[in-house]
C-alpha cells in the first residue's frame, strides 16, 4: 500500500475525494480535480469532491482522458486509489465520444456509433429508438432535427452521452459590443476569468463549443459573462431569467455596458410583450398557462425571432416545461449560467444533455482570495422564546410551530443590536412571513418590500438603497434571486423557509458583490432557541459550513450588553 | 442380476465374443436392450438376424416377426446389460463407484471387502476410496504366495461380523493353484494399459493363459474390485479396465513447475488484521450483545459489522471463498485466540463481547505493527513474544482438528481439515507448508491452480506418513479411516488451498491476481509472506508511525481521518455516527449520537476533551457550541406508574383522604394518586368498609 503524506487527496471507495486544504500541494490538486469532479462541500480544512458519470463526461467533453484523470488521482493521492474507482472512471470516460451527432446534408442529422454492439444497443433501446428516424448503416442512424434534444436526453438516461457536433444556426446578426466606459461613466472591462469563460464557451465558433454551462459563484458577474458571450457571437439573443426584477436588472446592465440601444432590447413579461433583437423574459411567463390542460401560451417566444443564442440564467432553476421546449431548439447556441450545478430535483443530467456540459468553473475561494467577491462571516444568534410564550409554543399545533418560533418578538431587540453594531453598513433584513416583516419595518421605521410591492415601487426602493439613501431595507422572499444590490454588506435573516439550502445560498449571495475597504460581508441568522426553528437552522448551518463560510453561534441572553459584547467578538 | 451370481458363465462370454464382434453396433445396442423371455421384433436387428440365430443368441423368427433370447445366452446377455448399466468410462467418480458396488455386490459382500475396517453405514464410500487407489492394487500384488492369497481371499469372503454362511460355503477362486498367479499377471499387465482393452483382445494380450484360466483370473479381478468391465458406447465394444481414475493416475504426466504470469488485476491487503481492528473497535466503543441461546452476535450487529469490514474486490472474494460472514467469524476467532476479546455477562443478563485490556496496546499500534504482532503469534518458529501477549488458548476443536496428545492447535495451521497425525508432526507440517509457499519467487505471479497441482504431486509430509507405515487416519463421514496415498494428495492440495485462503491471503502474505478471460487466480509472495516464513526480518505495510493521528474535526461536524488511528476511532465512535472506516470521513457528530452518549452517562467534558485530544486543528467553535447546547438539553426525569383515584365530589374526596391517610397524595380537590401498588387492595377494602366502592377504569 503506497502513501504520501505531502499529498492532499484521499480517494474513497464511494467515489468521493477528500482534499486537505492545508497541504502544500492543495491548490494545484484542486485545479486539476475541479476539471473532473464536482465540489460537494468545502468546510474549513477538508473539501469533498464527488466523481460522477456527469463530472467525468464534463471532463471528457473538455478533452480530458481517463488516463489523465487516473494519473492526477495517483499523483496527488495520499494512499493508493481504490482500483474500482479507476475502473469506473475509465468506464465512464470511455462512454463519452462513442456516440456522435453530425449534420447531414439534407437538413437531417446523423447519429454515429463507434462500434456495432453499441449501435445495436441503442437501436434496441426503447427509450432511444422512438427518436431514431431510420438506420442508415450498421453504425449510423438518421435523426430529425426536432428530436435532437430528446434523443440526447433519452440516451444520457441510459448512460450514453452524445457528443453533439451538429453545429448551430447562426441566427439573426446583431451588431453588439462591450463598452470600455459604461453609460454611467465608469470604466469597464471583463475580468480575466470572465474573458476566459467567454472564450471557452465560444471555442472559436466550432461545433464543439456554443452550448454549455458556466459556473461562477454569486457576485462573480455571471450577467457580465452573458453579455460577453452576446458580444462574441453577435447574434440576436433570448435571455431567460427567474423574475421580473431580474429582467429589469439584465436590461439595465445591457444598456449600461453594451453598445445596444434601448429600442434593441425588449422585455417580455407580464407587463410588456416586446420581442426585440435582445429580449429578456422570465421562466414564469414562459410556463404560464390558464389550466394544467392548456398549452403554454408564450412558448411562441422561442420562435418569435431567429435567435442565435439563448441564455438561461440560474440554470439550476430551469423548470421542466422549459426543458421540454429546449429539447426542440438544439440548433441554437445555449448558455447556462449558475452558481451551482446541483439541482434540488436531481435533473443535472438534463442540464448536461439539453443545455450542454460544464464549460467553465472557478472555485469561490479563489475568487474571494483575488478580491472579486466579498468575504462573508455567518453568525447565528439564538434568541430565547419569552417565558410567557413558551407554554403557548408547547401547545401549538406542530405545523404552526415553525412560524410561531420564526415570529418570536424577542428577535427585535437583537435585530436592533445588530443594526447598531453595523451603523455605517447597508443592511438587508430578510424574512419569510410578511406580517412579521411589516411589524419589524414599522418598529425600525424602514421600508418593506414584498411580493405585493409594485415593480415600479420595487425599482424605486432598490434605487434608493443603491444610492445609499436607504440604510436598511426589509425584504421578503422576492429578493432571494437575481437582485443586484452590491452595496448591501450586512444581511439579517429573521426567518427562512424551513431548512432550504438553496434559499440560504441565494440570500447570502446578495452580499457577495465586492465591497470597498475590507471587502467583508456579514450574514446574520436569528433563530429561536429550543424550537423547531433551531432544528431547521442546524441544516442551514451545516450547509453554510460545507460551503466553507466561517460560522459563529451566539446565544442572545436577556442582557443587551452581553449580546453586544458577543457581537463584537465575531 | 449381479456379475458374480452363480449363473454367470465367463468362459461362455469369451466364446461368444467373436460373434459379437461381427455384429453391427446397431444390432449390439438392440441386443443389449433385450429383456429375458420378452419377445422383440426382429427388424431391430437388421441384417444380423440370421447371424444371431445361427450363433445361438436368439430363437428363430416367429410368424409374428418376433424373437426371444435363448436361455443358454442369458449369462452373456446379463453381462452385456450389466456393462451397459454403468458408464464408468465417462463417469468414474466415487459416486459412480458406489452405484457399481450396489448393483453387483450384496451388502455382506461389500462389508467383507473391508476386512480391516470397522463397519460403517458409509462403508461404500470408504470402500470406494480404497478401491479407487493404486494402493489397492499394490496390496494385492504384494501377496507373495498362493497360501497368502487364499488367506487374503478368505478374509474377504466373510462379512465383518463373522456370519455370512453363504460366503463360507462358497468355493475360493484361488483354490485353483494357477488362478492366483494368473490374476496377478492380468493385474500387472492391466496397469500398463493407458486405455481400456476390448475383451476380444484379451486372449492375445495373455497368450500364455488358456481361456478358462484367463476367464478365472478376470473373474477374480472383478470379484475383488481390481478390474472392471465396461461398454465402449460408440461401437458397443465390451472392454476391461482398471478403475479409470487409477489408470489416469498411473499414466499422468509429471506437472511442470508453474510459469510466471502477468495478472490483469491485483489485490493486496491484510484484511484479516483490518477486520480484527474493525471488530475490536466496535467491541470497545459499543456493546456487542450476544444471543442467550447460541452465544452468537445478533443479526443486526453482525450485519453492521460485516458492512464495515475491509473492501475486497468481488473476484477476490470469489477466489478466496470468504464471504463477509466468514471473515467476521475469522476475525472474532482470532481476537479470541489472541485474548483480545472475551465473552462477558451471563445468558439473559447482558451477555456480550467485551474487549480485554490487552487489546488497547494492540489498537494503539500502527497498522504494520498490528500485523506484525499477529504474524509473530502465528509463526511456527519459536520467536519471542512481545510483552503483554498471552499464549494461544489451550483449546482443541475436535470437530476440526485433532492432535492425539491434546496439545494446543498451532494458530499457524488453518482449522479446516480433519486428520489424526503424530503430534510430533505439527512442526513438520508447518515446516512443509512454509517450504512449499516459500518456494514462490518474490513478487512473481504464478497460477494458483498450477502451483497447487504441482505441489500436490511432490512428496508431501502426509504421504511420507502413509508410506512409512504410520496408520494416518482421516475423518470421513464422522468416523476415522485409514488414508490412502490419493487421500494424502487430496488433503495436501486442500491444505495448501486452505492455508492460502485462511492465512496467507487474509494476512497479506500473498498478493492475489486474476489473469485471462477466465479470471483464473494467480499469486505472488509478498514481503509480509517472506517475514512470516522467516525469509526477511521486516516488511513494509500501511502507514508509518508518524502518520498516526492526523485527524480533523470539521465545522460541518464531520471527523476526517487523514491517516488511520484505531485508538482515536474507539474514542470518537462512542459519541458519533460512523460513516466509513480506515481513512477518510469516518464519523459525523449528530444530535442523536450526542443524546445517545449523554444517555449512557458520558459528560460533555469527556466528549469535548476527546475531540480536542485527537484533532490536529482547533475544535471549530460552532461544533463546540452545538455539542454543549445538545448536552444542555439532556435531562433525566423519573417515570413510574401510579394509581389515580377520581372522586365524584369534594365530600367523597374527604372520606377517601381519611381512609387512605398518608399513602395517597392529592393532585386536585377530587383526584388523588396512590404510588404504592401494594396498598391498593388494602385501600379498596377500607373504602368498601366505609361505603365507597371502587369502579375500575373502563367499567360503567
Amino acid at each position: 500500500m503506497g502513501y504520501n503524506l505531502q499529498n492532499p487527496l484521499i480517494v474513497q471507495g464511494d467515489h468521493t475525494v477528500l482534499v486537505e486544504v492545508d497541504s502544500p500541494r492543495y491548490e494545484e490538486a484542486r485545479d486539476h480535480l475541479a476539471r473532473f469532479a464536482e465540489l460537494v462541500k468545502s468546510p474549513e480544512h477538508i473539501h469533498t469532491y464527488q466523481i460522477t458519470p456527469l463530472s467525468v463526461w464534463n471532463a471528457a467533453a473538455a478533452g480530458m482522458s481517463a488516463g489523465q484523470i487516473a494519473s492526477i488521482l495517483g499523483e496527488y493521492a495520499k494512499y493508493d486509489v481504490p482500483s474500482h474507482v479507476l475502473t469506473e472512471v475509465r468506464d465512464y470516460a470511455s462512454r463519452y465520444g462513442r456516440l456522435k451527432l453530425h449534420a447531414n446534408g439534407d437538413d437531417s442529422l446523423q447519429l454515429c456509433a463507434t462500434d456495432a454492439p453499441l449501435a445495436e444497443e441503442i437501436w434496441r433501446s426503447k427509450e432511444a429508438h422512438q427518436y431514431l428516424e431510420s438506420r442508415e448503416g450498421p453504425l449510423s442512424f438518421r435523426v430529425l432535427p426536432l428530436n435532437r434534444g430528446r434523443l440526447k436526453q433519452a440516451l444520457i438516461k441510459i448512460g450514453w452521452p452524445i457528443e453533439d457536433l451538429a453545429g448551430y444556426v447562426e441566427g439573426e446578426a446583431l451588431d453588439v459590443a462591450l463598452r470600455d466606459v459604461t453609460v454611467q461613466g465608469l470604466s469597464f472591462s471583463l475580468r480575466p476569468y470572465q474573458w476566459e469563460s467567454v472564450n471557452v464557451f465560444y471555442a472559436g465558433g466550432e461545433a464543439a463549443g456554443g452550448s454549455g454551462v458556466i459556473t461562477l459563484p454569486c457576485g462573480a458577474g455571471k450577467t457580465i459573462v452573458g453579455m460577453g458571450v452576446m458580444a462574441r457571437i453577435s447574434t440576436s439573443t433570448l435571455i431567460l431569467v427567474t423574475n421580473t426584477t431580474a429582467v429589469h436588472q439584465w436590461i439595465r446592465e445591457i444598456l449600461d455596458k453594451t453598445t445596444l440601444r434601448p429600442d434593441q432590447v425588449g422585455e417580455y413579461t407580464g407587463q410588456a410583450k416586446e420581442i426585440r433583437p435582445v429580449t429578456v423574459s422570465t421562466y414564469q411567463i414562459l410556463t404560464y398557462r390558464r389550466s394544467r390542460e392548456d398549452e403554454f401560451l408564450h412558448f411562441g417566444l422561442f420562435d418569435g425571432r431567429d435567435w442565435g443564442l439563448i441564455i438561461y440564467d440560474e440554470v439550476h432553476l430551469l423548470p421542466a416545461p422549459v426543458f421540454q421546449y429546449t429539447a426542440s431548439i438544439q440548433a441554437r447556441r445555449r448558455l447556462g449560467l449558475t452558481a451551482t450545478l446541483v439541482r434540488e430535483d436531481g435533473r443535472e443530467d438534463d442540464v448536461f444533455a439539453l443545455i450542454g456540459p460544464k464549460k467553465f468553473d472557478v472555485p469561490w475561494k479563489v475568487m474571494e482570495g483575488q478580491g472579486w467577491i466579498a468575504t462573508a462571516v455567518c453568525t447565528e444568534v439564538r434568541v430565547p422564546l419569552p417565558k410567557k410564550m413558551r407554554m403557548e409554543y408547547a401547545v401549538t399545533e406542530p405545523r404552526r410551530k415553525f412560524r410561531f418560533a420564526s415570529e418570536n418578538p424577542a428577535k427585535l431587540p437583537v435585530l436592533r443590536q445588530i443594526l447598531a453594531h453595523h451603523p455605517d453598513e447597508q443592511t438587508l433584513i430578510i424574512g419569510t412571513y410578511v406580517d412579521h416583516l411589516r411589524d419589524i419595518a414599522d418598529e425600525l421605521q424602514v421600508p418593506v418590500l414584498t411580493g405585493k410591492t409594485s415593480n415600479a415601487q420595487r425599482e424605486e426602493l432598490y434605487n434608493e438603497f443603491r444610492a445609499g439613501r436607504l440604510r436598511a431595507l426589509v425584504v421578503s422572499k422576492v429578493a432571494n434571486f437575481a437582485i443586484d444590490l452590491p452595496e448591501a454588506a450586512v444581511a439579517i435573516q429573521v426567518s427562512g423557509t424551513f431548512g432550504s439550502r438553496q434559499e440560504e445560498a441565494q440570500r447570502l449571495g446578495r452580499l457577495l458583490r465586492p465591497k470597498p475597504g475590507a471587502n467583508q460581508a456579514h450574514f446574520y441568522t436569528l433563530t429561536t432557541r429550543d424550537t423547531v426553528e433551531h432544528d431547521f437552522a442546524l441544516k442551514r448551518q451545516l450547509f453554510l459550513c460545507e460551503q466553507g463560510y466561517a460560522y459563529h453561534i451566539l446565544d442572545a441572553d436577556d442582557s443587551p450588553a452581553r449580546t453586544a459584547s458577543l457581537l463584537s467578538q465575531t | 442380476m449381479k456379475l458374480f451370481d452363480n449363473d454367470i458363465d465367463w468362459p461362455d462370454f469369451f466364446k461368444r465374443m467373436p460373434t459379437w464382434d461381427r455384429l453391427s453396433p446397431g444390432t449390439r445396442r438392440a441386443f443389449a436392450e433385450m429383456k429375458p423371455k420378452k419377445p422383440v421384433k426382429v427388424h431391430v436387428f437388421g441384417d444380423d438376424v440370421s447371424r444371431l440365430v445361427e450363433s445361438g443368441f436368439v430363437f428363430p423368427c416367429t410368424n409374428s416377426g418376433t424373437t426371444k433370447l435363448r436361455p443358454d445366452c442369458q449369462s452373456f446377455a446379463s453381462i452385456i446389460r450389466a456393462m451397459c448399466r454403468h458408464d464408468i468410462l465417462d463417469d468414474s467418480t466415487s459416486r459412480a463407484f458406489c452405484r457399481y458396488l450396489e448393483d453387483h455386490f450384496t451388502s455382506a459382500q461389500r462389508s467383507a471387502l473391508c476386512p480391516n475396517w470397522r463397519y460403517s453405514y458409509a462403508n461404500d464410500q470408504i470402500l470406494s476410496r480404497h478401491a479407487m487407489s493404486v494402493g489397492w492394487l499394490n496390496n494385492f500384488l504384494a501377496l507373495e504366495s498362493v497360501k497368502d492369497a487364499r488367506v487374503w481371499e478368505k478374509q474377504r469372503q466373510e462379512d465383518y461380523h463373522g456370519r455370512g454362511p453363504y460366503h463360507r460355503t462358497r468355493k475360493l477362486i484361488f483354490d485353483k493353484d494357477d488362478a492366483f498367479e494368473a490374476a496377478q499377471m492380468v493385474i500387472r499387465q492391466s496397469m500398463t494399459w493407458i486405455s481400456p482393452v476390448p475383451f476380444r483382445e484379451l486372449p492375445d494380450q495373455f497368450p500364455r493363459l488358456p481361456l478358462p484360466l484367463l476367464a478365472t483370473a478376470i473373474f477374480a479381478g472383478l470379484r475383488h474390485l481390481l478390474l472392471f468391465p465396461a461398454m465402449r458406447w460408440d461401437d458397443m465394444t465390451p472392454v476391461l479396465t482398471l478403475w479409470p481414475t487409477i489408470t489416469q493416475r498411473l499414466h499422468r504426466p509429471k506437472p511442470p513447475r508453474p510459469e510466471n504470469v502477468t495478472p490483469d488485476q491485483t489485490f493486496h491487503g491484510a484484511f484479516l488484521m483490518e477486520d480484527m481492528t474493525t471488530v475490536l473497535i466496535a467491541a470497545t466503543a459499543q456493546t456487542l450483545r450476544l444471543r442467550s441461546d447460541d452465544k452468537e452476535l445478533f443479526a443486526k450487529a453482525r450485519k453492521e459489522l460485516e458492512s464495515s469490514l475491509m473492501t475486497v474486490p468481488e473476484w477476490g472474494t470469489t477466489i478466496a471463498g470468504c464471504s463477509t460472514s466468514c471473515r467476521l467469524d475469522a476475525a472474532l476467532n482470532f481476537l479470541r485466540d489472541l485474548h483480545f476479546i472475551r465473552t462477558a455477562g451471563t445468558a439473559g443478563r447482558n451477555l456480550r463481547i467485551e474487549s480485554a485490556p490487552e487489546s488497547k496496546s494492540w489498537l494503539g499500534m500502527s497498522g504494520k505493527d498490528r500485523l506484525k504482532y499477529i504474524l509473530d503469534q502465528i509463526k511456527p518458529t519459536k520467536s519471542p513474544k512481545p510483552k503483554g501477549c498471552q499464549p494461544p488458548p489451550n483449546q482443541v476443536d475436535d470437530e476440526q482438528y485433532y492432535c492425539s496428545d491434546g496439545t494446543p492447535r498451532p494458530l499457524f495451521l488453518p482449522q479446516t481439515i480433519s486428520w489424526k497425525i503424530n503430534p510430533n508432526d505439527n512442526m513438520s507440517l508447518s515446516a512443509a507448508l512454509t517450504r512449499t509457499y516459500a518456494s514462490l519467487a518474490h513478487r512473481q505471479f504464478v497460477s494458483l491452480t498450477k502451483f497447487v497441482e504441482y505441489q500436490a504431486q511432490q512428496p508431501n509430509p502426509l504421504l511420507k506418513d502413509v508410506q512409512s507405515g504410520n496408520r494416518m487416519e482421516i475423518r470421513l463421514n464422522w468416523s476415522w479411516q485409514h488414508a490412502t496415498e490419493e487421500d494424502t494428495e487430496d488433503l495436501w492440495s486442500q491444505f495448501l488451498v486452505n492455508f492460502f485462503r485462511h492465512r496467507l491471503l487474509p494476512l497479506g502474505c500473498l498478493q492475489l491476481g486474476v489473469v485471462g478471460k477466465e479470471k483464473s487466480a494467480c499469486i505472488a509472495l509478498t514481503d509480509i509472506g517472506r517475514y512470516l516464513f522467516s525469509l526477511a526480518g521486516d516488511f513494509d505495510y500501511g502507514h508509518h508511525h508518524e502518520l498516526q493521528g492526523q485527524i480533523v474535526v470539521q465545522p460541518n461536524f464531520e471527523v476526517v481521518f487523514l491517516s488511520p488511528s484505531p485508538l482515536a476511532e474507539v474514542a470518537i465512535a462512542r459519541f458519533s455516527e460512523r460513516l466509513s472506516k480506515g481513512t477518510g470521513c469516518l464519523f459525523k457528530i449528530t444530535r442523536k449520537s450526542i443524546f445517545a452518549a449523554a444517555g449512557s452517562g458520558m459528560p460533555v467534558a469527556q466528549v469535548l476533551n476527546s475531540l480536542r485530544e485527537v484533532s490536529a486543528k482547533a475544535l471549530p467553535g460552532n461544533v463546540e457550541h452545538e455539542i454543549k447546547s445538545w448536552f444542555s438539553q439532556c435531562k433525566h426525569i423519573k417515570m413510574y406508574p401510579v394509581t389515580l383515584i377520581r372522586c365524584p365530589d369534594a365530600k367523597t374526596a374527604t372520606r377517601v383522604m381519611a381512609a387512605g391517610g398518608q399513602k395517597i397524595t392529592p393532585i386536585s380537590q377530587t383526584v388523588f394518586q396512590l404510588a404504592d401498588h401494594k396498598s391498593k387492595t388494602t385501600l379498596i377494602k377500607k373504602l368498601k368498609g366505609i361505603g365507597v366502592f371502587v369502579v375500575q377504569a373502563g367499567e360503567p
